[in-house]
């Protein structure tokens, strides 16, 4: 081999900067239950308790939420189409990750986050959908005019919260109360 | 062939080096424009494409202008234009680059780019922009690939290369057609809705990419072996005179057509391009130094004798690159946006980050060139020694 | 050794290139006809509206509807340069508005004066035809022309495109500006930064049956100037008001066929 040297230095540093991801988490050795660098630690997302359970059965949610909600995305936006039928039960819910999902997955924090800081994985839906911690408490209405009544300043979100009964096509949130007499 | 650009003189690695410092800098310009968005430029509701776009639109015409060379040659058989054919082919794919990273720094999201793929739209012509640049870009890639590598190789190119550079040409036309096609359609700018749009965008090209070739050829003579001959370069000027003559004419019928009609929506861009609209002012200069240097430039080149000493040619040409490169991105694209839909003044100016990562570009671009032509060099020298 | 090597790189950068462009070419070739774009034989709803500037001007300085439209949806007030504005519907001055109508001699009443205007939802809206991704696209079971934030890359066509200047651009993050006026909603998503948007006719609210909002406020603040229903139903108290009132439109010879008229 020419250069012998160079190229076998030069592959070992190669080597070493490559696998930096995996001698690290063994070579630094972790506080216990500390999360970061520690390779025995196990995701432990926070599961509601009570409650019916989840729209379609967790092995379902585990390998296919993220195309359930694309696929509602597409619907409900381009479709105007807000009814799903479950395929678990047949039961028909509103198309929603605020409302639906996160109506009993309240804390994205404890939830959806534990898994997917784990993972590396950055779904972006929270640059534009609000969480609703998020919101903030909303002041008086512009001109003083109570055209809309926000929900989170009645109502902020409750622990553990029911997802929308069962035949509740349209799940109206809640506070939107409109004057007049409706659609003429 | 690719080693040929990793050997050079300290004037070379100088040129990379400056090249790169420029790229630097348009980098991580860009990077901040990701991270606080397109309100770092100029840009806004009233004029919502401008620097970013005006570059894409005179870069397309450079790109197009490959075909001024390739049809002489290639159709023709003027071999005087052997050497000079690989220089027009590789300014091609560097315009073509340069056109595809404005388009990427002027979107809102340009991770979602590849959506124009994945969800085709067959009605929409910036659709179709970017299908003809990449098929452009891959056609002249291909073309000079195999050329230049059969005669570094002492043979003749394989004769399935010759339909795709007969392909090329018309494809050529259609980069720049459809280019004008994004604007030309629209009946909220009264201002592009003319029919010579596309005359017009192709005649500037074949003005302005032959001016840049002369110049770039010009300069490999001076610092290299590299010459393409004195007969291409008088060519060259002969088209660039032409091409010019007539984008002037086209200009002066689209005058003609908006100001005599006296139609408000259509006279007020004229207006304000030359006169300016109250207050606003801010491109009557520039407008006025384009066209006078545009008629001068005409009256320099309609002379032969003019066109054969070199110096005077290549100050002629840069002055024709600047005139059209005016004419085409402020007096084309930004005009159209000013009146606004309201027939509000609203007037536009590019911001430091903005040229900047501009400036990133046109350095990538001429990086990629500079790579392209030393490699061209290279392997012209070793085919004649 | 060298001709072998430059012939597998060949091979690997073809292979390469091939086998990543025909994932996403199968998977668009195969995937559904984008819905909501299926054109409709006759429409049966086709949403609009009719604003009564006179009824409008009698209300001076009232902003309801722009102020309940923007409430709602988390349309941010952006901070200066006025460039980077957003807005969904606002007033904006009769010559201005009316580019094709307006003449030296305008009446008293109407000359100089604030017209609301909104995106007109057009029965063939430019801004559809040139979008590259369908990111804006017309429902054809109500007329809507809807915008798909997800698929939306910002490249602006629409804008340059819509001949009444109805969309806005988020040429920054409207977050933090939301969030420092106290007037984030969570019932509504916002947008990031990088796109296009504009007034929606409130498509979430129709599809609830409630009308639009800035109808809602126009009639909650007294001025009862916005009417709102299915053109195309004889019986609706719009189609009634367009039979008897004489109508005008935006730009009518452009062939956009906007779906707002105006009482002027």
């Amino acid at each position: 081999m020419y250069d012998a040297n160079k190229i076998i230095i030069g592959l070992a540093i190669s080597a070493a900067l490559l696998g930096f991801p995996v001698w690290y988490s063994y070579a630094v050795v972790p506080e216990d239950g500390d999360k970061d660098g520690n390779p025995d630690y196990q995701p432990q997302p926070v599961l509601p308790d009570g409650g019916e359970g989840c729209i379609e059965s967790v092995e379902f949610m585990r390998s296919q939420h993220m195309h359930l909600l694309n696929e509602w995305r597409d619907s409900v936006v381009r479709d105007g189409d807000r009814d799903y039928v479950a395929k678990k039960d047949g039961k028909t819910w509103d198309r929603s990750l605020s409302r639906t999902c996160m109506s009993c997955h309240t804390n994205r924090m404890q939830f959806c986050n534990e898994c997917h800081s784990y993972l590396a994985v950055e779904p972006d839906c929270w640059n534009c959908h609000v969480a609703p911690e998020k919101a903030l408490e909303a002041g008086k209405p512009p001109q003083g005019q109570p055209v809309v009544k926000d929900r989170t300043a009645d109502r902020p979100p409750q622990e553990g919260r029911r997802a929308p009964r069962q035949g509740d096509r349209r799940f109206a949130p809640d506070g939107v109360r409109h004057l007049g007499k409706g659609r003429k | 062939m690719l080693e040929k650009a990793l050997k050079g003189t300290p004037k070379y690695w100088i040129l990379v080096g400056l090249l790169l410092i420029i790229i630097a800098a348009g980098v991580l310009t860009f990077l901040r424009q990701l991270q606080e968005g397109l309100g770092i430029t100029g840009l806004g509701r009233d004029i919502p494409w401008g620097f970013y776009i005006a570059q894409f639109t005179f870069m397309v015409g450079v790109a197009a202008s490959a075909v001024m060379v390739v049809l002489p040659y290639y159709l023709h058989d003027f071999k005087a234009f052997g050497r000079l054919v690989i220089l027009g082919e590789m300014l091609a794919v560097s315009a073509v680059l340069v056109c595809s990273l404005f388009i990427f720094v002027d979107m809102g999201q340009p991770s979602r780019v590849l959506n124009v793929m994945l969800y085709p739209t067959l009605g929409s012509p910036m659709f179709w922009d970017m299908m003809s640049l990449m098929g452009y870009a891959g056609l002249n890639a291909v073309i000079a690939y195999v050329t230049f590598g059969a005669e570094r190789a002492g043979v003749a190119p394989p004769k399935w290369i010759k339909p795709i550079i007969i392909l090329s040409i018309p494809w050529a036309v259609s980069i720049h057609t459809v280019t004008a096609f994004l604007y030309a359609g629209l009946e909220a700018r009264h201002f592009w809705m003319t029919a010579i749009l596309a005359p017009r965008f192709l005649a500037s090209a074949f003005a302005s990419g032959p001016s840049l070739l002369i110049i770039l050829a010009l300069v490999l003579r001076k610092f290299t072996k590299f010459d393409v001959g004195d007969v291409a370069i008088g060519k060259l000027a002969q088209i660039v005179t032409y091409a010019l003559a007539v984008s002037i004419f086209f200009f002066l019928v689209e005058l003609f057509t908006g100001l005599y009609s006296d139609i408000p929506s259509h006279t007020a861009h004229f207006e304000y391009l030359f006169k300016g609209i109250g207050e606003h002012k801010a491109l009557v200069n520039w407008m006025w130094t384009s066209q006078i240097l545009a008629f001068g430039s005409l009256g320099v080149l309609l002379m032969p004798s003019a066109r054969k000493k070199h110096g005077l040619l290549a100050v002629v040409c840069g002055l024709v690159i600047f005139a059209i490169w005016i004419e085409k991105g402020l007096g084309m694209i930004i005009a159209a946006f000013v009146p606004n839909t309201f027939h509000r003044v609203v007037e536009y100016a590019p911001t430091g980050p903005e040229l900047t990562i501009s400036l990133g570009v046109y350095a990538l671009g001429a990086l990629l060139l500079t790579v392209l032509y030393k490699i061209a060099i290279g392997v012209r020298e070793e085919v004649e020694s | 050794m060298e001709k072998d090597r430059r012939a597998f790189l060949k091979i690997a950068g073809v292979s390469l290139v091939g086998a990543g462009s025909t994932v996403p070419l199968l998977s668009a070739l195969t995937r559904a006809r984008a819905s909501g774009d299926e054109p409709a034989a006759h429409p049966e709803v086709r949403w609009g509206m009719v604003i009564d500037t006179k009824k409008c001007l009698r209300k001076e300085g009232c902003t309801a509807c722009s102020a309940s439209c923007h409430w709602a949806h988390n349309v941010p007030t952006m901070p200066e340069p006025k460039r980077h504005e957003v807005k969904w519907i606002w007033k904006e001055q009769y010559e201005h508005a009316f580019t094709e109508q307006h003449h030296g001699f305008t009446n008293e009443a109407l000359a100089g004066q604030p017209v609301t205007v909104l995106c007109n939802h057009c029965e063939r809206p430019p801004c559809v035809r040139v979008c590259p991704t369908q990111a804006t696209f017309k429902r054809m079971s109500d007329g809507i022309v809807a915008m798909d934030q997800h698929r939306c890359i910002g490249c602006r066509y629409c804008m340059a495109a819509c001949p009444y200047g109805a969309r806005s651009f988020n040429w920054s993050d409207p977050r933090p500006v939301l969030e420092a006026s106290r007037s984030l909603r969570d019932d509504f998503p916002a947008r990031s930064k990088g796109v296009v948007e504009k007034c929606n006719f409130c498509a979430e609210r129709l599809a609830k049956g409630e009308r639009p909002l800035c109808v809602e406020a126009c009639h909650a603040n007294g001025g009862r100037a916005l009417a709102f229903g299915n053109l195309y139903d004889e019986s609706s108290e719009m189609a009634k008001l367009l039979k008897r009132s004489h109508t005008i439109r935006r730009k009518p010879s452009l062939g956009t066929q906007p779906h707002v008229f105006y009482i002027v």
